[in-house]
Parts: structure tokens; sequence; C-alpha cells
């Protein structure tokens, strides 16, 4: 065996291997742990509340079923509080909000009230079955406003960059959606998968600026415009 | 160990320091994507964090560690599947330092290794673990270990224009993917 090419080979496997350098650090090791922390509280009391109050849930959702036309609603919140939802940042810049099993890429404080649309790019994990219905709406909290959003398309997270750094191969299916959000105050995005609520979030809106213009490039990492077009839901192809 | 057995948040901070180079190379190596090894890299550390009360033997904490780093690259590896594209191996990277051609065809023939192939080669050649720990943290016989080098090693050799000297020939393994 030729020792000296396997050192030059193993000493080459090495610097390939420690080419990236380690950008992790401890607070954002700390925020992970606090967002797994938080949803996993969550998880509990909402399996707390729904043994608790079945009978109480069952008539909520009665209520709102029955108002939004047979589409699948989270309903309006118990509080007036609103209970923001913690971020999660994937590799050095893609962020996330929600979950169980679905995500918006929004990044808190930044969405303000306008008659424009944002563009929000919603992931599914796991992805909607082929045929199934996807849909995303925002609710008002605690009023229950609902305002539903229009599909835009299908992405594939290879095309998403900031600058040249691309996003992060998160698992699911990543989809673009045109959701308007028309005042300032607490709202819940939705995203359902074949009838199901895949995933929550609950963001804080600020207050609009009346000039905003709508943009759409692809290299912004954060929530950006689209032009008002219509609503609806669409199917996975 | 003893902050990291009694949950302090700081002992996260301390894996990384210690093990964080180690366990992102290795999954850098296996998986070929710097965001997916720095997912791997947070997730390890939050797992081990989580589950060190799992950890009998405080002297196997390092391949302890890097035996939830392979598993999470490569199931992350598998679930991803379907959105892995080809990419010219010079635009994986943007750098503005100058990149070699041999350090291109190098990197361009470990990505065409099978992901577990080239988590044997993270582990035995970045992380220094022998074959029977490879084999450990793989869950697989060290006889697989081996030939799994062995047949890294020449397809590796091959691409890098040196004379294979080992008996494997490239291509005979069966891909695991």
């Amino acid at each position: 065996m030729n020792e000296d090419f396997d050192d030059a080979l193993r000493s080459a496997l090495r610097r390939e291997a420690y080419r990236p350098e380690v950008r992790i650090d401890g607070d954002v090791l700390r925020s992970r742990l606090e967002v797994y922390d938080r949803r996993r509280h969550d998880l509990h009391r909402r399996r707390q509340m729904s043994f608790a109050g079945l009978a109480i849930v069952a008539v909520v959702a009665l209520a709102v079923w029955s108002s939004a036309v047979r589409r699948p609603s989270v309903g309006p919140a118990a509080s007036a509080a609103c209970p923001v939802s913690l971020p999660l940042t994937h590799g050095t810049w893609w962020v996330e909000i929600g979950g169980p099993h679905a995500y918006f890429n929004v990044e808190p404080g930044t969405l303000y009230a306008t008659e424009n649309a944002w563009l929000i790019t919603t992931r599914f994990d796991p992805d909607a079955a082929a045929g199934q219905d996807i849909s995303m709406w925002a609710e008002a909290v605690p009023s229950g406003q609902r305002v539903d959003a229009a599909f835009n398309s299908r992405m594939d997270p290879s095309s998403i960059y900031r600058f040249s750094s691309p996003a992060p191969s998160l698992p699911g299916g990543w989809y673009l959606f045109e959701q308007r959000i028309p005042s300032a105050g607490c709202w819940r995005l939705v995203a359902s998968a074949g009838g199901q609520i895949a995933g929550t979030a609950v963001l804080e809106v600020r207050f609009g600026a009346a000039s905003a213009q709508p943009t759409a490039s692809l290299a912004e990492p954060t929530p950006r415009l689209a032009p008002p077009s219509s609503t609806g839901s669409t199917s996975r192809p | 160990m003893a902050q990291l057995r009694q949950g302090h948040v700081d002992a996260l901070e301390t894996l990384l320091r210690e093990y964080g180079g180690e366990i992102q190379a290795v999954a850098y190596l296996t998986l070929r994507n710097e965001h997916d090894a720095e997912e791997v890299l947070a997730d390890t550390l939050l797992m081990a964090w989580r589950k060190i009360g799992t950890l009998r033997n405080p002297d196997r904490l390092r391949p302890w560690l890097l035996t939830i780093a392979t598993r999470l690259a490569l199931r992350r590896r598998r679930r991803l599947q379907p959105w892995v594209v080809s990419l010219d191996p010079s635009a994986v990277v943007p750098s503005t330092a100058p990149v070699a051609l041999e350090e291109l065809e190098l990197r361009d023939a470990i990505d065409r290794l099978p992901p577990r192939m080239r988590a044997v080669v993270a582990l035995n050649v970045v992380a220094d673990l022998p074959v029977a720990e490879v084999a450990r943290v793989l869950g697989t016989s060290e006889n697989t270990v081996k030939s799994q080098l062995r047949v890294a090693r020449a397809r590796l050799r091959v691409t890098l224009g040196a004379p294979s000297s080992s008996s494997a020939s490239p291509g005979t393994e069966t891909s695991d993917e």
C-alpha cells in the first residue's frame, strides 16, 4: 500500500471536512432550546386542555365550523393577549415560525398591516399527500376575523438564496402563499393540509406603511409583498 | 460532564467548544451541505444535552456524540433525498479564495460516494475512530466497514489519478442509497 498517498488523501479529506467554519454559537443553541421547550410545553398544555375541555372545544369548533363555510379553523383565541410564537433559525439565516407540521418563513416584527399581500413561504413537514388540498389563512386574535391567503406556487428550496448562501434543505413541501393582513394587532397564521390544521403561528403585526410597494425578490430572506390576487386553496399536484 | 448531567445550559457551550468542530466535520463529509451539517451539529448537542442520562460510561462521551451525529446525518440525508440536486462543485461553496483543481476533483469524488460510505470515511479518517468503533457507531460489522473503506479509498484514488493498490475495484460496492 502506498502509505504516502494515504497520508496525503487523509490530510486532504480532513481539510475538506473542516473547511466550513463552525458558525453556530451558544446563543443559537440556547434559543433553540427555548423554542423546543416552549413547543413541548405548548403541546403538553394543549393536551391537557383538550382532555379537560373536550365538550367546550366541541361547541366552539361547531360554531367556528358553521361560520367558516366548512373550512378548518383554529377559532378565536381564548384571551386578548398575544402569545407570540418563537422563531427558529435554521442554518445562519433562514427563519421559520410555527409548527408542528407547517412552518412560515416570517421573521417576527417584520410584518405590517397593508392592503397588499405578503408573499410567505410555507413549509409543510410532512408534505401534503398528492391530491390533498392545502390552504393558508390569517385569523385576527381574539376577534377571529379570517383572511384567506391565495396559493401562489410550489417552491424548490434549492432556488432560495440570501446573497450567496442557500436556504437549508429542510424536509417537506415548500409553497408560496399570498397572505393579506389588513390591520395591525395580533394575528394567527394557519396552514392546513387535507382539511386538517398542519401548523399555526401567532404574530404581532405592526401598523402599516400606507405607501408600501410590492416587491418580489427571491433574495429577500424575510417576508415579501405580493400584489393582491384571488384567494383560495389548491391541491398539491 | 457534571454540568451536563445536572442540565446546565452552559454545558451546551462546553460541548460545542470541545466537540463542535469534529461533529460538524463528520456531518459535513457525510451530508456535503454546510447548512445541513450545522443543523446536525445543533440537533446533536441538544439531543445529547437532553439524553445525557442514558450515557452510562462518561469516557464514551465522544463516540456517543459521534454516534448521535452520524445517525442524525444519515436520517437527514434519507429525508432530504427528493430535493438533492446536482450542482457544479465550484458553485456549491462560494469563496473568494482560489480553489485548486485537485481540490474540486476531490470534492466531486467525495460527492459521488454513497452517504453511508462517506460516513464510514468521516468517522475513520476525520474522527480517527478505529474500525471496530466505526462499526459500533453505524451498527454494522467490522468487515463491512473495512470493505467500505477499501472501496472508498480505491474510488478516491482513481479520481485523483493515483495508482490503485487496493484489490477492490471502483464500482463493485453496492450503493446503499
